[in-house]
């Protein structure tokens, strides 16, 4: 098994150096991290800054020099805050993870109980609602569910109480004036909601077929014949061995909501790594541009890898 | 790496088994016929060759999916939103942008059906008009990226070797990057720039980006029937009478990966619809005068929490009753191909 690990992490290396190759090359030849003084009056400004970033080398050159320092820890520093890139990065992914930690943890027991209620009952009323109700998750985008979320359970919804407070802020993290885990979650909620549909539209539907799957095999029948109560077959026998595809996928989808945020994040004000994102590109920030596609393609291709040693581990079958 | 497939029903689609428990429910549950075809589409069909009237494939086909009625629907809501796009003069008289200062944020009644915005602009002619862009981009992209990803998929499934093994890793490469944060910033660097002496308008800059990074789900669903194909006695005998390695793929194995191609040019044209509108809801997407659905959202942002919020339902809306529509047809389709796979 550990040798497999091994294999796996080794695969990864070269993944991680060329993508890191494509990024760079793409993102130099994209953004320009003179155009901010192009207004100004002194004409060898850009130069003498072209000359400083190292801009005048060749392409290579440039990125032998930028992933050197990048390994060190040196990202560079952000135009607009003047703080170190990597300190920006990391406040950053600090709040994006506590989303998705408390997102990923309610998906996934809604999804199963979802999932295995349909499969179990397949063609029943319930199960078609749940299945058109996942096509519509799935079919409305993530900014116009905000928007909705904002309108009915913000505004609506304190009309509706009569209160002072909404009892779900649609902004930021925290109250200036308060910093308990309340305060912290009636303003995560919304962001938390809003990110949970589509990973329930899809999680469930998974969940579904995956048990359906493990349902229509000859030792559940077994189990069945020999007197195994219908409740300890679902839950004992048929369960353990479905939940595998949906571990992985799992794995994979949450891999992507590092970088992946950017929308919920950018209508909710949630200071995460999505919101960085925007945030840089709208003020030509280019600094953070580079570390943060690098950052989240890392995580991307991290989960890839847990996603197959799961497999690895959790179905001895699939291991090579 | 683990790949996933994008579609969770085609896991199912294997097994097909329905236990002899779960088949006795559903009998007692309702004795109709329609049970009698779900549980097994071929049995409607092969009664109906009994009739005399041998079916082409094409008549299978039609017939399969006319069943799924919620594809059926999604077509027709579709074209119905397809040709109000076309027609959109026809369908309405106002002018998506004129101004009507004396009309300012009207809500929805009988001169102005969706009201009109904070420039009492008509809401219903800005959405009918956004659909031009929206749905012009959803079908563009999708018919470029299947395009790219039908030459890359069956030259490296056709060719094998290192070439293979060279596309593929391209295409894997496109899994690892974060997607929409490279839209943003080719999007928003390439805006307004002469590539190659064309002048990029902002919706063909966007059908560009878009079918560069939407081309990979093709290339493998090509490849993956490619490869179990080219083994195939036909290939063999299409190889042996001379033909070239162009002709073998073009008129012998690409027609009988129609159904994959046909399902997932289907479902680009919702993912190149809700990535568009997500770039221009961000801002980075298309640029006034030109409206997009997900650009109307952005400019009514605002309006959510008061009574104006009207000026957000409508083009959301919009948008989701476009990807709806999309991801049913997409599901009527695959089972229509593929009499196999049912839920």
């Amino acid at each position: 098994m550990l040798a497999y690990i091994v294999r796996r992490l080794l695969i990864s290396i070269p993944v991680v150096i060329v993508a890191s190759m494509v990024l760079f090359g793409f993102v130099s030849s994209s953004t320009d991290p003179t155009a901010r003084f192009r207004l100004s009056r002194d004409p060898t400004l850009v130069e003498r800054e072209r000359e400083r970033l190292g801009l005048n080398d060749p392409l290579v050159v440039q990125y032998k020099n930028w992933a050197g320092d990048f390994v060190k820890g040196e990202w560079g520093q952000s135009y607009i805050s003047r703080r170190a890139v990597s300190t920006e990065i990391w406040r950053a992914l600090k709040n994006t993870v506590q989303l998705i930690v408390w997102s990923v943890l309610l998906c996934m027991i809604v999804a199963i109980l979802v999932g295995v209620y349909s499969a179990v009952r397949q063609y029943s009323a319930l199960d078609y609602t749940f299945t058109t109700m996942s096509f519509v998750g799935l079919s409305i985008p993530t900014f116009f569910f905000a928007l909705l979320a904002i309108h009915f359970l913000t505004t609506e919804l304190r009309t509706w109480l009569g209160w002072d407070d909404p009892l779900f802020y649609s902004v930021g993290m925290h109250s200036a004036d308060d910093k308990s885990v309340l305060d912290f979650f009636r303003h995560a909620a919304l962001p938390i909601l809003t990110l949970s549909v589509q990973l329930v539209a899809g999680w469930s539907r998974y969940q579904r077929s995956a048990m359906l799957d493990v349902m229509g095999a000859d030792y559940i029948r077994t189990a069945r014949a020999k007197g195994v109560p219908r409740r300890k077959v679902v839950f004992k026998h048929a369960l353990r061995n479905a939940l595998i595809p949906l571990t992985t996928v799992m794995a994979v989808d949450v891999g992507a909501l590092f970088g992946g945020l950017i929308v919920t994040e950018y209508i909710f004000a949630w200071p995460g790594m999505g919101r960085l994102f925007v945030d840089a590109i709208v003020q030509g920030d280019t600094a953070v541009v580079l570390p943060w596609m690098i950052i989240t393609a890392t995580f991307i291709i991290g989960f890839n890898l847990l996603a197959d040693v799961l497999y690895g581990v959790l179905d001895p079958r699939i291991r090579h | 790496m683990v790949f996933r497939d994008d579609d969770p029903e085609r896991e199912a689609a294997g097994s097909g088994v329905v236990t002899s428990e779960a088949l006795l429910e559903m009998v007692e549950d309702d004795l109709g016929g329609e049970v009698l075809e779900d549980i097994d589409p071929t049995i409607a069909d092969v009664a109906d060759v009994a009739d005399g009237k041998p079916l082409s494939q094409w008549r299978l086909f039609r017939r399969r999916f006319l069943r799924h009625r919620l594809a059926v629907a999604a077509l027709i809501v579709l074209s119905i939103l397809l040709l109000s796009a076309l027609f959109a003069p026809l369908i309405t008289k106002h002018d998506p942008i004129a101004q009507d200062l004396t009309n300012l944020r009207q809500p929805p009644n009988g001169e102005h059906w969706f009201g009109t915005d904070n420039l009492g602009r008509d809401l219903f002619a800005r959405v009918v008009y956004a659909g031009r862009i929206s749905l012009k981009i959803g079908f563009l992209v999708s018919l470029l990226s299947t395009l790219i990803g039908m030459i890359v998929g069956s030259i490296a499934g056709y060719v094998g070797r290192w070439v293979e093994s060279l596309l593929m890793r391209i295409t894997d490469l496109f899994l690892i990057i974060p997607g929409l944060a490279v839209l943003i910033v080719a999007n928003n660097n390439f805006r307004g720039k002469r590539i190659f002496g064309f002048d990029l308008g902002t919706d063909t800059l966007a059908i560009l980006i878009l079918s560069l990074l939407l081309w990979t789900t093709m290339a493998r669903v090509v490849r993956g029937v490619v490869l179990s194909l080219k083994e195939k006695e036909f290939v063999e005998a299409a190889r042996a009478s001379g033909a070239s390695t162009a002709r073998i793929i073009v008129r012998h194995i690409l027609p009988n990966c129609i159904g994959p191609i046909v399902v997932n040019t289907t479902l680009v044209v919702g993912i190149a619809i809700l990535l568009e509108s997500t770039l221009s809801f961000l801002g980075f997407g298309v640029q006034p005068p030109e409206v997009s659905w997900g650009y109307l959202v952005n400019d009514a942002r605002g309006t959510a929490g008061t009574r104006y919020a009207y000026l957000i339902y409508f083009p959301g809306a919009a948008i989701s009753l476009t990807l709806l529509a999309v991801n049913f047809l997409g599901d009527g389709l695959r089972d229509a191909f593929d009499p196999t796979s049912k839920h």
